[in-house]
């Protein structure tokens, strides 16, 4: 059920996710900003259907005729997204700033006066081997630094190899650091260890986003890529085969335990051509942060009991297990990914688990008591 | 009964391991059939030599990528025989190169041609026959009696092609006795199902491969004309006893039972597991995915010739999977064995750009062969 809408101030807001900026040339290149009307019949939408309202600012400011739109007429709103130079001057730290790395990223840095929230770092592959740098300054002052790779697609093995160097480095540096601060958070890899299941981006399924042209989209990145490719507007929209971004209908997510991937449905339609299959990028890029976190739990500095195991794994591609060199039975590899799945369970005992299966549907006890009770009985045709 | 006291299906080849690499060689048709696939009939597109070449080159030193143990060479249309000599050269540069690189298909490789028929006594056709006779698998399009077969498989202007093939396809099965023919059922051929398999059967051809088409062509009652069909070809077959030499793919054991969503899960379609090349150079997981073979949305290209896989877009298709593309009706169904479809016909109908939608077009159809397939097995004294 949709419980967000993003909207899109203007076709100048930045990127904040894995989408690279040259899909931002499909824009017209002229400063499209959404009407007044539309930002009211949206408000009121919202707060008509217990929606809310996330409006996404980059460079635009939102003068106080904009803000009184939603005064009276939404359910909740939030004003999110700084990028480069109005991150500059923003002092609300909940805010989400967004850096693209360039030549004044330290300037920028060395400018911030306040500790925020939330820092997202758009980094290009040329600069994977400064991740470390750049972390070292920004965990200073932000409490969560998400670093977003733009040019994912184009990774080869030469730039997981880096990344996996630059992560071990991190490791060590934050193992040593993450008594010293508070609390802090790095997207890549404390994500996957606070997480017991996936972190989705859930773009589709509890969030859509509309454009400044009053269209619809299941995330910014579909508007910049194609506005002609949108699912309606504000006033009727319908996603076709909405199921299929729900996560019990990935295949292939389902035997993974990346809780910390966001599977970014932008990157599946764009580069494998159906929105629940990720690239072989997307998956490899998941694993080696999920192994990263497994190493940094291995530090004598964390306290393992904090945390819920994370098992070694010998692929970084879980197709791997279907049709790849790793190709194991359907008996095997149900065995292994039931055995992944389930490592945050590991300490509790069997009948709080059995208890907990009933109270969500007591007829998979049911299920359970055919496949293990009548063994396994088939004919030739696999009927029993 | 014994088993042993009727025809059963044909094996496949290799057990249907092998690879199959098609060539459109040509897009061109000197028949019009009107359930043909293939959107824009017509056009003069054909292959070149070096295009294949390439295409030749890019497999066979790729063997990563085409593990199997076995290859098929096939080559399709419009109607391939048109470019026989190109089908000489490609078919000697993929025997050549097998021998140079010393590759495991040379000692392991069929050639199969699925033609119209009437250019099938050419001398340069014939010659290229008998040149390969130990490796070719040919199919010739007879779709029954000759008013079926006129009903659908005609001229551009509208004359019937029985007659003209028919000639050609006794001297098919003079040189293959095993020859097979490929019948497809639509909507205006119910009525002459039986006599077309029967004719079929009179004819020399012991096992009649026959399937409904998968598009959405079928109306109220279809079925149930359908069903009268098979039941009087089951009559006919029992009653003469012509189960001892001739099977029809209709009837078949195994069919009309429910599948486990475990164990049963393969996908029915090769589509992925098969490379089709256009005349173009393109690469396909199969060559209904093709432009000209699809109605509502765009190609699905998968590589090129030049370029070679993009193994992204491969993914999907690896992770397809029964339950991964059915609602639950299809899941539950009691008669699901047997069910099939096309990918690229769900795909075209998809409400989205996706092939994880299955089309259910067929349905009805199939229910009423799992009928009548009963009634067969039934009287023949082994219910399945």
């Amino acid at each position: 059920m949709i419980k967000t809408i993003n909207i899109l101030f203007s076709n100048q807001v930045s990127l904040y996710c894995y989408n690279s900026n040259n899909i931002l040339k499909t824009v017209n290149n002229t400063n499209l900003i959404i009407s007044k009307a539309l930002l009211k019949d949206i408000s009121i939408f919202g707060l008509k259907n217990n929606i809310h309202l996330n409006l996404l600012l980059s460079d635009n400011y939102l003068s106080e005729e904009h803000k009184s739109i939603f005064k009276n007429n939404s359910y909740s709103v939030t004003y999110k997204l700084a990028h480069n130079k109005l991150a500059h001057n923003i002092d609300d730290t909940s805010s989400i700033l967004v850096y693209d790395l360039s030549d004044e990223f330290d300037f920028l840095l060395s400018k911030r006066p306040i500790k925020y929230s939330n820092m997202v770092i758009r980094i290009t592959k040329n600069r994977l081997n400064s991740i470390l740098d750049i972390f070292s300054k920004v965990i200073e002052i932000a409490d969560r630094v998400n670093f977003i790779h733009v040019d994912l697609p184009e990774y080869t093995s030469s730039e997981f190899d880096v990344y996996k160097k630059q992560l071990e480095q991190i490791s060590d540096y934050l193992s040593h650091k993450i008594f010293a601060l508070n609390y802090m958070e790095l997207n890549f890899l404390t994500d996957r260890l606070l997480l017991f299941n996936h972190n989705n981006c859930n773009a589709g399924i509890d969030h859509i986003t509309v454009g400044p042209n009053g269209k619809c989209y299941i995330c910014p990145a579909f508007y910049y890529d194609n506005p002609e490719n949108n699912f309606g507007d504000i006033y009727d929209w319908e996603i076709p085969n909405t199921h299929l971004y729900e996560f019990e209908n990935c295949p292939l997510c389902k035997m993974c335990d990346c809780y910390q991937c966001k599977r970014c449905i932008y990157l599946n339609l764009t580069l494998t051509g159906d929105v629940n299959i990720p690239s072989k990028q997307q998956c490899v890029l998941s694993h080696i942060e999920r192994n990263a976190s497994m190493k940094l739990l291995e530090n004598e500095f964390i306290n393992k009991n904090d945390f819920y195991p994370i098992y070694e794994l010998d692929y970084l591609d879980p197709l791997d297990l279907i049709k790849g060199t790793k190709s194991i039975s359907l008996d095997d590899r149900a065995k292994h990914v039931a055995n992944i799945l389930s490592a945050p369970l590991k300490n509790y005992n069997k009948m709080d688990i059995i208890e907990a299966i009933y109270k969500i549907e007591p007829m998979m006890l049911t299920k359970i008591k055919e496949i293990l009770c009548n063994g396994n009985v088939r004919d030739s045709n696999g009927i029993r | 009964m014994d088993k042993e006291n009727y025809l059963d299906k044909p094996q496949q080849w290799k057990e249907g391991r092998a690879l199959t690499i098609t060539f459109i060689v040509t897009e061109d048709c000197q028949l019009r059939c009107k359930y043909c696939y293939i959107q824009k009939k017509g056009n003069n597109n054909k292959m070149s030599l070096y295009i294949a070449k390439t295409s030749i080159d890019y497999i066979l030193k790729n063997n990563v990528l085409f593990p199997e143990q076995s290859v098929i060479i096939e080559f399709v249309g419009g109607e391939p025989l048109l470019e026989i000599e190109l089908i000489e050269q490609i078919s000697d540069y993929f025997k050549t190169q097998m021998f140079l690189l010393d590759h495991p298909w040379f000692n392991s490789y069929r050639i199969n041609i699925s033609t119209n028929g009437l250019l099938y006594n050419d001398k340069n056709v014939q010659r290229y026959i008998m040149k390969n006779k130990y490796h070719i698998n040919l199919t010739i399009s007879l779709d029954g009696n000759k008013e079926k077969h006129d009903l659908q498989r005609v001229f551009p202007d509208g004359e019937g092609s029985y007659l003209k093939i028919i000639g050609n396809f006794i001297l098919f099965l003079n040189q293959f006795t095993d020859g097979r023919t490929k019948v497809t059922v639509s909507k205006l051929d119910i009525p002459h199902v039986a006599d077309s398999v029967l004719h079929l059967f009179s004819l020399g051809v012991k096992f009649v491969d026959i399937n409904c088409v998968f598009e959405d062509v079928w109306e109220i009652k279809d079925d149930l004309l359908f069903e009268e069909q098979l039941i009087k070809l089951a009559d006919e077959i029992i009653d003469k006893k012509m189960y001892i030499n001739y099977s029809c793919s209709f009837f078949d054991k195994t069919i009309g039972k429910p599948m486990d969503s475990f164990y049963d899960n393969e996908n029915w379609c090769g589509a992925g597991k098969m490379l089709a090349i256009d005349p173009r150079g393109g690469f396909y997981p199969c060559l209904r995915f093709i432009q000209y073979s699809l109605k509502n949305r765009k190609e699905k290209l998968i590589g090129d010739a030049i370029n070679g896989i993009n193994t992204n877009k491969l993914r999907p298709f690896k992770l397809l999977s029964r339950t991964a593309q059915s609602d639950h009706e299809c899941v539950t169904c009691s008669v699901a064995r047997g069910c099939a479809w096309c990918q690229a016909e769900n795909y075209d109908c998809a409400k989205s750009n996706t092939i994880f939608e299955r089309s259910k077009s067929i349905c009805k159809m199939h229910k009423a062969r799992v009928r009548a397939n009963n009634y067969y097995w039934s009287k023949i004294g082994e219910p399945v």
